[in-house]
């Protein structure tokens, strides 16, 4: 492990840093002890620590890319991200992430003919010598990437597979990339073209073909109108409401999905005279519009 | 099953693509245990190689693109033989490809053999009493693009075990140089082959090494793991005949609050040096060959000096020019 302090720009050798700010490491390991030996300097370690920490996640989760992250969402609309095993081979190096003692592929047989292999190894991470034991990957010869492969073919995808889902496995456990919150992906790709649409959506984000931008089969084409009480997780933007077909004698509507959590405040919208009040005003844009742009084309060739 | 009523072009289209895949299925070779390294199968791991000797099944199968690209390979090398016979017969000096696919043997120091493998053909022109061993590589054109000599084919890693194939021929047919035909869009690029000291030496480490690769798969051992967790990441046996620890380089943690306080007031002036650099450049342009001006409040002077520059022949240049991996330092600062 190496200490480095840069003085007139050169590194200077491990033992000759001051023991506050070699703490300052976190790849050195610091007791409370030690600490508290450095009075009035164990503030400033630990914030430094944390420090070095915080940028080292937010330069991990910078250097992603939106199809490394599966989203979900949950009843509340809660949206969380979750890294693939792609992406975490591509930030394995900023936590400096080692895999050790590990296991040969164990083949589990299932009654049906298909199969799955399971693997374990431990894991530690330099920048933070945080380390996990015994962690497990795992993949089945079920699974989508292996539709089209069969016999030996299909043996050895699964396994190499396996590795590299206990590779994902340890490295998410070490990184805490495994529920990451939309916003701090949002935070992390600012001043990047990285988009958080385009990551893979998952569950709790439609069917297969919503995931991919359709619209459910019956739901006009209308933006839909929002909720007043009810806002995305970052406060920022208020929730679209859901559109409800019509059903028996009730006509369709717009209500919010999180109606339990509101009560006293009943959002419900008309979809009949939502639709109809859109498309006019679509419409009178687009009338409005035309208009302006005839008047400009008339301005210019001097027919006004 | 010719009925093809109700199929619209689309599928018409797919339908050929898919009977051209089953095709170049049902041409795909297993790969068998051979106990000598083929001329080709250079690799920076010593413990891969071993396993391409014994266990070389354990690999995951090519997919069908990659065997079509293969299949293109042999096309053009084919074709560009074909071609270069052709062109010798009128060309000056004349030249003549000869000794197509012909098989080679090195031997180690113990005295069996440790490296087989084939060359293309022999090239020979004018009046050479023997042909110089030519091998012919369908590269993508993204590498050929690059290649300008030899030293290029040996530093970039995908293209590093061709150049050893064709070193081991030299090697073994004791050839002063040979010729590497590489395909492209336009006339194929012949790179020069010599075996200089320097490629000697590359030769000796790779017969070594095949050496102790052959003496490990005859006695069933297998070498330690490569620390170098990039190779791993590329090695097809990676998680299925292998399973080595990783250990990630880790980024560096500089501890210098002194440093810290620099960067963040670099960060903080960022933008007003860039604009200053900017109008600094835009200045010096406009006003280039002013000698004596006012504008406002300014005084402008300015005055012509001597600038000596080299302006050397390209080919000149080029023999001068040396290529260091660590001669140019890009820093790129960003505030998380």
């Amino acid at each position: 492990m190496t200490n480095r302090l840069t003085l007139d720009g050169e590194i200077a050798p491990a033992e000759s840093v001051p023991a506050d700010l070699a703490l300052r490491d976190t790849r050195v390991p610091a007791t409370l002890d030690q600490l508290a030996a450095q009075k009035e300097h164990a503030l400033e370690i630990l914030e430094a620590r944390i420090t070095v920490l915080e940028t080292s996640r937010r330069r991990a989760i910078r250097m992603t890319h939106p199809p490394d992250w599966n989203l979900y969402k949950d009843r509340e609309g809660v949206v969380i991200a979750y890294l693939s095993d792609g992406g975490c081979e591509r930030v394995r190096d900023i936590l400096g992430v080692e895999v050790y003692d590990v296991s040969a592929p164990e083949k589990m047989a299932n009654g049906d003919g298909s199969f799955m292999y399971l693997q374990r190894a431990n894991g530690r991470s330099k920048l933070t010598t945080q380390v996990v034991e015994a962690m497990e990957g795992g993949r089945s010869s079920t699974e989508d990437f292996c539709r089209d492969a069969k016999g030996a073919q299909l043996e050895l995808l699964v396994r190499k597979a396996t590795r590299a889902n206990l590779d994902g496995n340890i490295a998410r456990e070490l990184m805490g990339l495994r529920n990451v919150p939309l916003t701090e992906l949002q935070e992390a790709w600012q001043g990047t073209s990285k988009d958080w649409n385009q990551c893979r959506k998952a569950r709790g984000f439609g069917s297969a073909e919503e995931r991919l931008g359709a619209t459910r089969e019956g739901v006009p084409d209308v933006p839909p109108p929002t909720c007043p009480v009810c806002k995305t997780p970052d406060g920022k933007l208020p929730l679209p409401l859901e559109y409800r077909g019509a059903k028996g004698t009730r006509g369709a509507f717009y209500g919010c999905r999180f109606y339990a959590k509101h009560p006293q405040q009943k959002v419900f919208v008309d979809a009949a005279d939502w639709v109809a009040k859109q498309r006019a005003s679509a419409v009178k844009t687009f009338e409005s519009e035309n208009a302006q742009l005839d008047a400009e084309i008339a301005a210019r060739e001097g027919q006004s | 099953m010719n009925d093809t009523t109700g199929l619209t072009p689309y599928d018409l289209a797919r339908a050929v693509e898919q009977n051209w895949g089953a095709w170049l299925e049902r041409d795909r070779r297993v790969a068998t245990p051979h106990p000598q390294v083929w001329a080709s199968a250079y690799r920076e791991c010593e413990r891969r190689m071993v396993l391409e000797l014994t266990v070389p099944d354990q690999q995951l199968p090519f997919p069908v693109q990659a065997l079509a690209r293969f299949r293109r390979g042999n096309d053009r090398e084919r074709d560009l033989l074909v071609d270069m016979a052709r062109i010798g017969r009128d060309a000056d000096p004349t030249f003549v490809v000869h000794s197509q696919q012909e098989r080679f043997e090195l031997k180690g120091r113990t005295g069996g053999v440790v490296i087989t493998g084939k060359v293309d053909a022999r090239l020979r022109v004018g009046n050479m009493k023997t042909g110089a061993p030519l091998e012919v590589k369908a590269w993508s054109q993204n590498i050929v693009d690059r290649i300008d000599t030899f030293d290029d084919v040996y530093e970039n890693m995908w293209t590093r075990s061709g150049a050893h194939q064709l070193l081991a021929y030299l090697y073994g047919a004791n050839e002063p140089f040979g010729f590497l035909l590489l395909d492209r869009s336009g006339i194929p690029k012949l790179v020069v082959v010599e075996l200089n000291d320097t490629n000697h030496e590359r030769m000796e480490a790779f017969l070594a090494r095949a050496e102790r690769v052959v003496a490990a798969a005859a006695s069933g051992t297998l070498p330690d793991y490569i620390d170098d967790p990039a190779e791993c990441k590329r090695c097809a046996f990676y998680g299925t005949a292998c399973n080595p620890p990783i250990a990630s380089v880790g980024q560096d943690v500089l501890v210098d609050p002194e440093l810290e306080a620099d960067l963040e007031r670099w960060w903080a002036t960022r933008d007003a040096g860039r604009a200053w650099r900017d109008l600094d450049e835009g200045l010096k342009k406009r006003l280039r060959g002013v000698e004596s001006a006012v504008a406002g409040h300014f005084a402008i002077a300015g005055r012509w000096g001597t600038y000596k520059r080299l302006e050397l022949p390209p080919d000149i240049k080029k023999q001068y020019t040396i290529a260091d991996p660590k001669g140019r330092f890009t820093l790129e600062i960003e505030r998380l």
